[in-house]
Protein backbone atom coordinates (compact mmCIF):
# COMPACT_ATOMS: atom_id res chain seq x y z
CA UNK A 1 0.00 0.00 0.00
CA UNK A 2 3.19 2.29 0.87
CA UNK A 3 4.40 1.81 -2.85
CA UNK A 4 0.70 2.80 -4.25
CA UNK A 5 0.40 5.68 -2.15
CA UNK A 6 3.77 6.34 -3.26
CA UNK A 7 2.89 6.18 -7.39
CA UNK A 8 0.36 8.49 -6.38
CA UNK A 9 1.84 10.99 -4.96
CA UNK A 10 4.27 11.23 -7.69
CA UNK A 11 1.54 11.38 -10.40
CA UNK A 12 -0.20 14.26 -8.21
CA UNK A 13 3.30 16.21 -8.09
CA UNK A 14 4.04 15.22 -11.74
CA UNK A 15 0.11 16.84 -12.72
CA UNK A 16 -0.10 19.41 -10.20
CA UNK A 17 -0.79 22.47 -12.72
CA UNK A 18 -3.00 20.46 -14.98
CA UNK A 19 -4.77 19.21 -12.13
CA UNK A 20 -5.60 22.79 -10.77
CA UNK A 21 -6.68 24.10 -14.04
CA UNK A 22 -9.10 21.02 -14.31
CA UNK A 23 -10.19 21.73 -10.50
CA UNK A 24 -10.61 25.36 -11.37
CA UNK A 25 -12.52 24.51 -14.33
CA UNK A 26 -14.86 22.11 -12.58
CA UNK A 27 -15.44 25.00 -9.94
CA UNK A 28 -16.74 27.22 -12.85
CA UNK A 29 -19.05 24.84 -14.09
CA UNK A 30 -20.86 24.04 -10.40
CA UNK A 31 -20.73 27.97 -9.85
CA UNK A 32 -22.82 27.89 -13.29
CA UNK A 33 -25.39 24.94 -12.47
CA UNK A 34 -25.56 26.62 -9.32
CA UNK A 35 -26.92 29.88 -10.95
CA UNK A 36 -28.87 27.86 -13.32
CA UNK A 37 -30.36 25.77 -11.16
CA UNK A 38 -31.42 28.76 -8.40
CA UNK A 39 -32.63 30.65 -11.81
CA UNK A 40 -35.03 27.79 -12.65
CA UNK A 41 -36.07 27.75 -8.51
CA UNK A 42 -36.71 31.80 -8.68
CA UNK A 43 -38.73 31.11 -11.79
CA UNK A 44 -36.68 33.52 -13.27
CA UNK A 45 -35.68 33.47 -17.52
CA UNK A 46 -32.29 30.97 -17.59
CA UNK A 47 -29.28 33.19 -18.42
CA UNK A 48 -25.69 32.46 -19.40
CA UNK A 49 -26.82 28.31 -21.12
CA UNK A 50 -23.34 28.45 -23.67
CA UNK A 51 -21.36 29.66 -20.90
CA UNK A 52 -22.55 26.77 -19.14
CA UNK A 53 -22.47 24.22 -21.87
CA UNK A 54 -18.62 25.61 -22.89
CA UNK A 55 -17.10 25.39 -19.33
CA UNK A 56 -18.78 21.79 -19.09
CA UNK A 57 -16.85 20.93 -22.37
CA UNK A 58 -13.75 22.45 -21.44
CA UNK A 59 -14.11 20.43 -18.13
CA UNK A 60 -15.09 17.87 -20.00
CA UNK A 61 -12.16 18.08 -22.52
CA UNK A 62 -9.18 18.46 -19.73
CA UNK A 63 -10.61 15.67 -18.17
CA UNK A 64 -10.66 13.53 -20.59
CA UNK A 65 -6.76 14.63 -20.94
CA UNK A 66 -5.91 14.47 -17.55
CA UNK A 67 -6.66 10.74 -17.49
CA UNK A 68 -4.15 9.94 -20.08
CA UNK A 69 -1.98 12.04 -18.59
CA UNK A 70 -2.03 9.89 -15.50
CA UNK A 71 -2.05 6.79 -17.48
CA UNK A 72 0.21 7.27 -19.97
CA UNK A 73 2.67 8.97 -17.73
CA UNK A 74 3.97 4.77 -17.16
CA UNK A 75 2.96 3.70 -20.51
CA UNK A 76 2.20 0.25 -20.88
CA UNK A 77 2.10 0.34 -24.69
CA UNK A 78 5.65 1.50 -25.25
CA UNK A 79 8.45 -1.06 -24.78
CA UNK A 80 11.29 -0.16 -22.62
CA UNK A 81 9.27 2.95 -20.18
CA UNK A 82 10.41 3.83 -16.85
CA UNK A 83 8.89 1.35 -14.64
CA UNK A 84 9.00 -1.52 -16.93
CA UNK A 85 12.70 -2.12 -15.61
CA UNK A 86 11.77 -1.03 -12.01
CA UNK A 87 10.74 -3.24 -9.20
CA UNK A 88 7.12 -2.37 -10.24
CA UNK A 89 4.45 -4.77 -10.66
CA UNK A 90 1.60 -4.12 -13.30
CA UNK A 91 -0.93 -4.69 -10.27
CA UNK A 92 0.68 -2.00 -8.18
CA UNK A 93 0.17 0.44 -11.03
CA UNK A 94 -2.96 -0.68 -12.12
CA UNK A 95 -4.05 0.08 -7.96
CA UNK A 96 -2.33 3.47 -7.79
CA UNK A 97 -3.77 4.67 -11.32
CA UNK A 98 -7.26 3.63 -10.95
CA UNK A 99 -7.25 5.21 -7.66
CA UNK A 100 -6.44 8.38 -8.39
CA UNK A 101 -8.48 8.31 -11.39
CA UNK A 102 -11.36 7.81 -9.38
CA UNK A 103 -10.71 9.19 -6.67
CA UNK A 104 -10.13 12.38 -8.75
CA UNK A 105 -12.20 12.61 -11.45
CA UNK A 106 -15.23 10.33 -10.10
CA UNK A 107 -15.94 10.29 -7.02
CA UNK A 108 -14.65 13.53 -6.20
CA UNK A 109 -16.23 15.77 -8.74
CA UNK A 110 -19.61 13.63 -8.27
CA UNK A 111 -19.72 14.29 -4.85
CA UNK A 112 -19.12 17.83 -4.79
CA UNK A 113 -21.57 18.14 -7.83
CA UNK A 114 -24.71 16.12 -6.55
CA UNK A 115 -24.13 17.11 -2.80
CA UNK A 116 -23.97 21.08 -4.12
CA UNK A 117 -27.37 20.66 -6.15
CA UNK A 118 -29.42 18.75 -4.24
CA UNK A 119 -28.26 21.29 -1.00
CA UNK A 120 -29.54 23.86 -3.23
CA UNK A 121 -33.17 21.44 -3.81
CA UNK A 122 -33.11 20.86 0.26
CA UNK A 123 -33.21 17.43 -0.47
CA UNK A 124 -29.38 16.39 0.21
CA UNK A 125 -30.37 13.12 2.45
CA UNK A 126 -33.45 11.82 0.13
CA UNK A 127 -33.35 8.17 -0.79
CA UNK A 128 -33.77 10.01 -4.47
CA UNK A 129 -30.30 12.31 -3.78
CA UNK A 130 -28.44 8.76 -3.09
CA UNK A 131 -30.00 7.11 -6.07
CA UNK A 132 -28.86 9.78 -8.13
CA UNK A 133 -25.71 9.82 -6.39
CA UNK A 134 -25.08 6.58 -7.37
CA UNK A 135 -25.93 5.92 -10.92
CA UNK A 136 -23.80 9.28 -11.34
CA UNK A 137 -21.21 7.30 -10.00
CA UNK A 138 -21.88 3.73 -11.95
CA UNK A 139 -21.39 5.85 -15.06
CA UNK A 140 -18.62 7.42 -14.89
CA UNK A 141 -16.78 4.98 -13.16
CA UNK A 142 -17.67 2.61 -16.01
CA UNK A 143 -16.84 5.29 -19.07
CA UNK A 144 -13.36 6.12 -16.73
CA UNK A 145 -12.62 2.67 -16.77
CA UNK A 146 -12.98 2.30 -20.61
CA UNK A 147 -11.35 5.66 -21.16
CA UNK A 148 -8.47 4.00 -18.66
CA UNK A 149 -8.09 1.17 -21.22
CA UNK A 150 -7.68 3.31 -24.00
CA UNK A 151 -4.81 5.48 -22.65
CA UNK A 152 -2.97 1.94 -20.79
CA UNK A 153 -3.31 0.29 -24.80
CA UNK A 154 -1.95 3.57 -26.89
CA UNK A 155 1.74 5.14 -26.33
CA UNK A 156 0.60 8.92 -26.81
CA UNK A 157 -2.10 11.97 -25.57
CA UNK A 158 -2.92 12.43 -29.23
CA UNK A 159 -3.76 8.25 -29.85
CA UNK A 160 -5.66 8.31 -26.77
CA UNK A 161 -7.69 11.25 -27.66
CA UNK A 162 -8.09 9.75 -31.02
CA UNK A 163 -9.20 6.07 -29.78
CA UNK A 164 -12.03 8.04 -27.67
CA UNK A 165 -13.60 10.02 -30.01
CA UNK A 166 -13.91 6.94 -32.41
CA UNK A 167 -15.34 5.06 -29.40
CA UNK A 168 -17.70 7.98 -28.30
CA UNK A 169 -18.27 8.18 -32.19
CA UNK A 170 -19.55 4.41 -32.15
CA UNK A 171 -21.48 4.21 -29.10
CA UNK A 172 -23.41 7.54 -29.63
CA UNK A 173 -23.26 7.39 -33.58
CA UNK A 174 -26.47 5.46 -33.85
CA UNK A 175 -28.89 7.04 -32.00
CA UNK A 176 -27.33 10.17 -33.27
CA UNK A 177 -28.26 9.04 -36.83
CA UNK A 178 -31.60 7.97 -35.54
CA UNK A 179 -32.00 11.51 -34.38
CA UNK A 180 -31.13 13.23 -37.87
CA UNK A 181 -32.77 10.74 -39.78
CA UNK A 182 -35.95 11.55 -37.38
CA UNK A 183 -36.33 8.40 -35.93
CA UNK A 184 -35.36 9.91 -32.32
CA UNK A 185 -36.25 6.44 -30.35
CA UNK A 186 -34.45 6.49 -27.10
CA UNK A 187 -33.87 3.01 -25.53
CA UNK A 188 -35.32 2.74 -21.92
CA UNK A 189 -33.54 3.70 -18.98
CA UNK A 190 -32.60 -0.05 -18.26
CA UNK A 191 -31.01 -0.85 -21.93
CA UNK A 192 -28.92 2.26 -20.96
CA UNK A 193 -27.53 0.81 -17.82
CA UNK A 194 -27.57 -2.40 -19.19
CA UNK A 195 -25.20 -0.76 -22.10
CA UNK A 196 -23.19 1.24 -19.33
CA UNK A 197 -22.72 -2.00 -17.63
CA UNK A 198 -20.98 -4.04 -20.25
CA UNK A 199 -18.96 -0.66 -20.93
CA UNK A 200 -17.38 -0.69 -17.57
CA UNK A 201 -16.95 -4.66 -17.23
CA UNK A 202 -15.52 -4.35 -20.85
CA UNK A 203 -13.15 -1.46 -19.99
CA UNK A 204 -12.50 -3.55 -17.00
CA UNK A 205 -11.56 -6.38 -18.44
CA UNK A 206 -9.00 -4.85 -20.89
CA UNK A 207 -7.37 -3.26 -17.86
CA UNK A 208 -7.21 -6.11 -16.38
CA UNK A 209 -5.19 -7.70 -19.35
CA UNK A 210 -3.01 -4.27 -20.18
CA UNK A 211 -1.68 -3.77 -16.80
CA UNK A 212 -1.07 -7.69 -16.36
CA UNK A 213 -0.13 -9.13 -19.51
CA UNK A 214 0.26 -6.18 -21.53
CA UNK A 215 -1.03 -7.71 -24.36
CA UNK A 216 -1.97 -4.73 -26.08
CA UNK A 217 -3.43 -6.53 -29.38
CA UNK A 218 -5.68 -8.39 -26.94
CA UNK A 219 -6.81 -5.12 -25.22
CA UNK A 220 -8.28 -3.18 -28.28
CA UNK A 221 -10.13 -6.47 -29.35
CA UNK A 222 -11.69 -6.81 -25.98
CA UNK A 223 -12.22 -2.33 -26.35
CA UNK A 224 -13.81 -2.65 -29.95
CA UNK A 225 -15.73 -5.75 -28.95
CA UNK A 226 -17.15 -4.42 -25.29
CA UNK A 227 -18.27 -1.32 -27.72
CA UNK A 228 -20.22 -3.88 -30.31
CA UNK A 229 -21.81 -5.39 -27.14
CA UNK A 230 -22.78 -2.15 -25.58
CA UNK A 231 -24.36 -0.69 -29.15
CA UNK A 232 -26.28 -4.21 -29.41
CA UNK A 233 -27.72 -3.75 -25.94
CA UNK A 234 -28.93 -0.29 -26.69
CA UNK A 235 -30.65 -1.83 -30.21
CA UNK A 236 -31.92 -5.26 -28.64
CA UNK A 237 -35.04 -3.71 -27.43
CA UNK A 238 -36.57 -2.71 -30.35
CA UNK A 239 -36.30 -6.24 -31.51
CA UNK A 240 -40.06 -8.11 -31.07
CA UNK A 241 -38.81 -10.55 -28.56
CA UNK A 242 -41.67 -11.20 -27.11
CA UNK A 243 -43.41 -11.86 -30.51
CA UNK A 244 -39.84 -14.10 -31.35
CA UNK A 245 -40.30 -16.31 -27.89
CA UNK A 246 -44.12 -17.46 -28.87
CA UNK B 1 25.31 -21.29 -12.50
CA UNK B 2 24.35 -19.19 -15.12
CA UNK B 3 22.69 -15.54 -14.77
CA UNK B 4 21.49 -15.18 -18.02
CA UNK B 5 20.70 -17.95 -20.48
CA UNK B 6 18.53 -18.16 -23.97
CA UNK B 7 17.57 -21.11 -26.18
CA UNK B 8 17.36 -20.31 -29.47
CA UNK B 9 15.63 -17.25 -28.74
CA UNK B 10 14.27 -15.45 -31.70
CA UNK B 11 12.81 -11.85 -32.34
CA UNK B 12 10.76 -11.09 -35.83
CA UNK B 13 10.02 -7.66 -36.59
CA UNK B 14 7.38 -7.82 -39.30
CA UNK B 15 10.06 -9.68 -41.86
CA UNK B 16 12.91 -8.76 -40.22
CA UNK B 17 14.79 -10.40 -38.02
CA UNK B 18 16.56 -9.15 -35.46
CA UNK B 19 17.29 -11.47 -33.63
CA UNK B 20 17.93 -15.23 -34.66
CA UNK B 21 18.13 -18.68 -32.65
CA UNK B 22 20.45 -16.99 -30.13
CA UNK B 23 21.56 -19.62 -27.70
CA UNK B 24 23.54 -17.04 -25.12
CA UNK B 25 24.84 -17.88 -21.89
CA UNK B 26 26.51 -15.40 -19.16
CA UNK B 27 27.79 -17.21 -16.15
CA UNK B 28 27.34 -15.51 -13.06
CA UNK B 29 30.12 -13.08 -11.53
CA UNK B 30 31.20 -12.50 -14.83
CA UNK B 31 30.98 -9.50 -17.42
CA UNK B 32 29.77 -10.41 -20.40
CA UNK B 33 30.61 -7.77 -23.31
CA UNK B 34 28.04 -8.56 -26.51
CA UNK B 35 29.49 -6.95 -29.54
CA UNK B 36 28.50 -6.44 -32.92
CA UNK B 37 27.76 -3.82 -35.55
CA UNK B 38 25.08 -1.81 -35.82
CA UNK B 39 21.96 -3.50 -36.13
CA UNK B 40 23.20 -6.61 -35.05
CA UNK B 41 20.44 -7.53 -32.35
CA UNK B 42 22.43 -6.34 -29.15
CA UNK B 43 19.46 -4.07 -27.91
CA UNK B 44 17.10 -6.23 -29.05
CA UNK B 45 18.71 -8.91 -27.29
CA UNK B 46 18.62 -6.67 -24.28
CA UNK B 47 14.79 -5.90 -24.19
CA UNK B 48 14.19 -9.08 -25.29
CA UNK B 49 15.83 -10.65 -21.89
CA UNK B 50 14.49 -7.54 -19.67
CA UNK B 51 10.69 -8.91 -21.04
CA UNK B 52 10.56 -5.20 -22.69
CA UNK B 53 9.45 -7.09 -25.83
CA UNK B 54 8.36 -10.86 -26.12
CA UNK B 55 10.18 -13.04 -27.86
CA UNK B 56 8.82 -14.80 -31.57
CA UNK B 57 9.82 -17.99 -30.78
CA UNK B 58 12.83 -19.44 -27.83
CA UNK B 59 12.93 -18.13 -24.42
CA UNK B 60 15.17 -16.37 -22.13
CA UNK B 61 15.97 -17.08 -18.39
CA UNK B 62 17.05 -14.51 -16.50
CA UNK B 63 18.36 -14.99 -12.92
CA UNK B 64 16.69 -18.43 -13.86
CA UNK B 65 13.35 -17.06 -13.88
CA UNK B 66 11.67 -17.01 -17.51
CA UNK B 67 12.00 -12.88 -19.00
CA UNK B 68 8.42 -13.09 -19.51
CA UNK B 69 7.77 -14.07 -15.59
CA UNK B 70 10.40 -11.54 -14.16
CA UNK B 71 8.90 -9.81 -11.35
CA UNK B 72 9.44 -6.91 -8.94
CA UNK B 73 11.73 -9.62 -7.33
CA UNK B 74 13.71 -10.03 -10.02
CA UNK B 75 13.80 -6.57 -11.23
CA UNK B 76 14.64 -5.26 -7.34
CA UNK B 77 18.28 -7.06 -7.86
CA UNK B 78 18.81 -5.97 -11.60
CA UNK B 79 19.86 -2.49 -13.15
CA UNK B 80 19.31 -1.36 -15.78
CA UNK B 81 21.30 1.48 -17.97
CA UNK B 82 20.51 2.24 -21.69
CA UNK B 83 21.18 5.02 -24.34
CA UNK B 84 17.65 5.60 -25.35
CA UNK B 85 16.16 4.60 -21.64
CA UNK B 86 13.01 6.52 -21.14
CA UNK B 87 13.55 8.61 -17.73
CA UNK B 88 11.18 10.57 -15.81
CA UNK B 89 12.75 13.86 -17.18
CA UNK B 90 10.54 16.11 -14.85
CA UNK B 91 11.69 14.94 -11.98
CA UNK B 92 15.38 16.07 -10.41
CA UNK B 93 18.00 14.09 -9.96
CA UNK B 94 16.94 13.91 -6.13
CA UNK B 95 13.72 13.09 -7.17
CA UNK B 96 14.33 10.70 -9.22
CA UNK B 97 16.55 9.07 -6.20
CA UNK B 98 13.93 9.79 -4.07
CA UNK B 99 11.32 8.11 -6.29
CA UNK B 100 13.11 4.62 -6.95
CA UNK B 101 14.28 4.15 -3.17
CA UNK B 102 11.40 3.05 -1.76
CA UNK B 103 10.95 0.09 -4.47
CA UNK B 104 14.14 -1.36 -3.32
CA UNK B 105 14.74 -3.17 0.31
CA UNK B 106 18.54 -2.92 -0.38
CA UNK B 107 19.24 0.31 -1.50
CA UNK B 108 22.63 1.57 -0.06
CA UNK B 109 22.17 5.62 0.76
CA UNK B 110 25.67 5.82 1.90
CA UNK B 111 26.44 4.49 -1.58
CA UNK B 112 23.59 6.74 -3.69
CA UNK B 113 26.15 9.30 -1.69
CA UNK B 114 29.50 8.06 -2.64
CA UNK B 115 27.96 8.11 -6.34
CA UNK B 116 26.47 11.74 -6.40
CA UNK B 117 29.94 13.01 -4.82
CA UNK B 118 31.85 11.06 -7.60
CA UNK B 119 30.03 12.45 -10.66
CA UNK B 120 29.28 15.57 -8.78
CA UNK B 121 25.47 16.05 -10.23
CA UNK B 122 23.37 18.38 -9.32
CA UNK B 123 20.96 16.98 -7.71
CA UNK B 124 18.16 20.11 -7.93
CA UNK B 125 18.38 19.83 -12.05
CA UNK B 126 15.97 18.37 -13.78
CA UNK B 127 16.87 15.83 -15.82
CA UNK B 128 15.59 17.69 -19.10
CA UNK B 129 18.20 20.01 -18.44
CA UNK B 130 21.02 17.95 -17.71
CA UNK B 131 23.82 16.97 -20.53
CA UNK B 132 23.63 13.55 -21.90
CA UNK B 133 26.59 12.07 -19.53
CA UNK B 134 25.16 13.27 -16.82
CA UNK B 135 21.47 11.52 -17.71
CA UNK B 136 23.57 8.22 -18.20
CA UNK B 137 25.46 9.07 -14.66
CA UNK B 138 22.09 9.77 -13.31
CA UNK B 139 20.61 6.82 -14.54
CA UNK B 140 23.70 4.61 -13.16
CA UNK B 141 23.53 5.84 -10.18
CA UNK B 142 19.89 5.07 -9.71
CA UNK B 143 20.88 1.80 -10.81
CA UNK B 144 23.70 0.61 -8.68
CA UNK B 145 22.77 2.34 -5.30
CA UNK B 146 21.15 -0.90 -4.37
CA UNK B 147 23.95 -3.03 -5.57
CA UNK B 148 22.50 -5.17 -8.22
CA UNK B 149 23.20 -8.83 -8.83
CA UNK B 150 22.76 -8.21 -12.41
CA UNK B 151 23.95 -4.97 -14.22
CA UNK B 152 22.89 -4.50 -18.02
CA UNK B 153 23.93 -1.64 -19.82
CA UNK B 154 22.90 -0.89 -23.42
CA UNK B 155 25.30 1.36 -25.50
CA UNK B 156 26.31 2.99 -22.22
CA UNK B 157 28.88 4.92 -23.35
CA UNK B 158 27.00 6.78 -26.37
CA UNK B 159 27.90 10.31 -27.14
CA UNK B 160 30.02 10.29 -24.24
CA UNK B 161 33.33 12.83 -23.87
CA UNK B 162 36.28 10.79 -22.78
CA UNK B 163 36.36 12.31 -19.15
CA UNK B 164 32.67 11.28 -18.83
CA UNK B 165 33.35 7.92 -20.13
CA UNK B 166 36.20 7.11 -17.70
CA UNK B 167 33.76 8.87 -14.83
CA UNK B 168 31.20 6.52 -15.70
CA UNK B 169 33.85 3.00 -15.68
CA UNK B 170 35.13 4.20 -12.67
CA UNK B 171 31.93 4.18 -11.03
CA UNK B 172 30.73 0.93 -11.93
CA UNK B 173 34.37 -0.56 -10.77
CA UNK B 174 33.94 1.27 -7.47
CA UNK B 175 30.81 -0.71 -7.04
CA UNK B 176 31.37 -4.19 -8.25
CA UNK B 177 33.11 -7.20 -6.63
CA UNK B 178 34.45 -9.72 -8.39
CA UNK B 179 32.45 -12.77 -8.79
CA UNK B 180 29.46 -11.13 -6.61
CA UNK B 181 28.06 -9.03 -9.26
CA UNK B 182 27.38 -9.84 -13.44
CA UNK B 183 27.38 -7.46 -15.83
CA UNK B 184 26.17 -7.76 -19.42
CA UNK B 185 27.43 -4.42 -21.37
CA UNK B 186 26.09 -4.07 -25.27
CA UNK B 187 28.45 -1.55 -26.52
CA UNK B 188 30.59 0.08 -29.86
CA UNK B 189 33.27 1.57 -27.50
CA UNK B 190 35.49 -1.67 -27.50
CA UNK B 191 38.52 0.20 -25.30
CA UNK B 192 35.63 1.16 -22.58
CA UNK B 193 34.42 -2.36 -22.40
CA UNK B 194 38.10 -4.19 -22.71
CA UNK B 195 38.69 -2.93 -19.85
CA UNK B 196 35.30 -3.91 -18.01
CA UNK B 197 34.27 -7.16 -19.83
CA UNK B 198 36.15 -10.62 -19.15
CA UNK B 199 33.86 -12.40 -21.29
CA UNK B 200 33.10 -11.55 -25.16
CA UNK B 201 29.85 -12.28 -27.11
CA UNK B 202 29.27 -10.96 -30.74
CA UNK B 203 26.29 -10.51 -32.45
CA UNK B 204 25.79 -10.14 -36.18
CA UNK B 205 23.07 -9.90 -37.90
CA UNK B 206 21.04 -12.04 -35.02
CA UNK B 207 23.32 -14.57 -34.88
CA UNK B 208 25.74 -15.20 -32.29
CA UNK B 209 28.73 -15.34 -33.92
CA UNK B 210 31.39 -16.09 -30.34
CA UNK B 211 30.56 -16.49 -27.16
CA UNK B 212 33.83 -17.32 -25.07
CA UNK B 213 36.12 -15.71 -22.30
CA UNK B 214 38.24 -12.15 -23.71
CA UNK B 215 41.56 -14.42 -22.50
CA UNK B 216 40.63 -17.39 -24.33
CA UNK B 217 39.60 -15.08 -27.67
CA UNK B 218 42.86 -13.02 -26.92
CA UNK B 219 45.04 -16.45 -26.94
CA UNK B 220 43.73 -17.36 -30.45
CA UNK B 221 43.97 -14.35 -32.23
CA UNK B 222 47.05 -13.52 -33.45
CA UNK B 223 48.39 -11.15 -36.17
CA UNK B 224 51.11 -13.05 -38.02
CA UNK B 225 53.75 -11.36 -39.62
CA UNK B 226 55.97 -13.32 -42.23
CA UNK B 227 58.53 -11.70 -43.71
CA UNK B 228 60.68 -13.40 -46.96
CA UNK B 229 63.47 -12.77 -48.65
CA UNK B 230 61.97 -12.31 -51.81
CA UNK B 231 58.43 -10.36 -53.20
CA UNK B 232 55.48 -12.65 -51.83
CA UNK B 233 53.05 -14.17 -53.50
CA UNK B 234 49.89 -15.58 -52.00
CA UNK B 235 49.41 -18.80 -51.30
CA UNK B 236 47.33 -21.24 -53.18
CA UNK B 237 45.51 -22.47 -49.77
CA UNK B 238 45.04 -20.92 -46.28
CA UNK B 239 43.96 -22.38 -43.44
CA UNK B 240 40.43 -21.25 -43.20
CA UNK B 241 41.59 -19.60 -40.09
CA UNK B 242 43.39 -17.15 -41.41
CA UNK B 243 41.75 -13.64 -41.45
CA UNK B 244 42.67 -10.74 -44.00
CA UNK B 245 46.05 -12.02 -45.58
CA UNK B 246 47.67 -9.46 -47.15
CA UNK B 247 51.32 -9.56 -49.12
CA UNK B 248 52.98 -5.91 -49.14
CA UNK B 249 56.84 -6.59 -50.86
CA UNK B 250 58.42 -8.99 -48.99
CA UNK B 251 56.21 -8.68 -45.96
CA UNK B 252 52.52 -11.07 -45.60
CA UNK B 253 50.34 -10.17 -42.71
CA UNK B 254 47.40 -12.05 -41.60
CA UNK B 255 45.32 -12.60 -38.70
CA UNK B 256 45.39 -16.27 -37.31
CA UNK B 257 41.80 -16.98 -35.59
CA UNK B 258 43.27 -20.20 -34.24
CA UNK B 259 46.51 -19.36 -33.45
CA UNK B 260 48.81 -22.21 -32.26
CA UNK B 261 52.73 -21.54 -31.50
CA UNK B 262 53.96 -25.09 -33.11
CA UNK B 263 50.95 -25.47 -35.81
CA UNK B 264 50.62 -22.18 -36.66
CA UNK B 265 54.44 -22.05 -37.40
CA UNK B 266 54.30 -25.13 -39.32
CA UNK B 267 51.87 -24.01 -41.15
CA UNK B 268 53.30 -20.65 -41.83
CA UNK B 269 56.34 -22.80 -43.22
CA UNK B 270 54.85 -24.81 -46.04
CA UNK B 271 53.33 -22.00 -47.30
CA UNK B 272 56.86 -20.13 -46.91
CA UNK B 273 59.82 -21.83 -46.58
CA UNK B 274 62.96 -20.30 -44.90
CA UNK B 275 60.39 -17.09 -43.98
CA UNK B 276 60.70 -15.52 -40.01
CA UNK B 277 57.53 -15.66 -38.40
CA UNK B 278 56.48 -13.30 -35.81
CA UNK B 279 53.28 -13.41 -34.20
CA UNK B 280 51.68 -10.37 -32.18
CA UNK B 281 48.94 -10.22 -29.55
CA UNK B 282 45.43 -8.74 -30.09
CA UNK B 283 43.38 -6.38 -28.47
CA UNK B 284 39.78 -6.96 -28.26
CA UNK B 285 39.15 -4.00 -30.68
CA UNK B 286 41.85 -5.47 -32.94
CA UNK B 287 39.90 -8.69 -32.95
CA UNK B 288 36.69 -6.82 -33.49
CA UNK B 289 37.85 -5.17 -36.60
CA UNK B 290 39.16 -7.97 -38.43
CA UNK B 291 36.15 -9.81 -38.13
CA UNK B 292 33.89 -6.78 -38.98
CA UNK B 293 36.43 -6.53 -42.12
CA UNK B 294 36.27 -10.16 -42.40
CA UNK B 295 32.27 -9.91 -42.69
CA UNK B 296 31.62 -11.91 -39.98
CA UNK B 297 30.83 -14.51 -42.09
CA UNK B 298 33.35 -17.08 -42.05
CA UNK B 299 31.85 -19.05 -38.81
CA UNK B 300 34.43 -22.07 -39.29
CA UNK B 301 36.71 -19.49 -39.74
CA UNK B 302 36.35 -17.53 -36.24
CA UNK B 303 34.84 -20.07 -34.13
CA UNK B 304 37.40 -21.69 -31.26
Amino acid sequence: MNLIWHIIKKDLRRFRLPISIWAFACAIVLKLNLDSALSVNARVPTTGQEATVLSTMAAFMLSVALLGWIVQEDSLATPGAFWQSRPISGGQLLAAKSLLVFVLLVFLPTLVDHACLRWQHSDLFSSHAFISFGSGLFSLTAIMLYGMAIAAATRDNGSFVLGAIIAIGSYLGPPVAGILLNHPAAPPASAIFTSIAVIGTGGAAALLNQYLRRRTRLTFVILGATIIVSMLVCQLWKLPLPALHR
Amino acid sequence: MNMIETHNLSRVFGRTEAVRDLSLVVPKGSVCALLGPNGAGKSTTIRLLLNHLAPTSGEALVMGVDSRSLGPDEFAQIGYVADNQNLPLWMTVRQLLDYCRPFYPSWDTALEKTLLARFALPENRKLRNLSRGMLMQAALVSSLAYRPKLLVLDEPFSGLDPVVREDFVRGVLEVSTPGDWTVLVASHEIEEVERLADRVALLDGGHLRLNETAEALQARFRRIEVALERDATPPQSVPSGWLGLECAGSLVSFVDSRYERNATERACRERFPEAAVTARPMTLREIFVTLARAGFKSEKGIAA
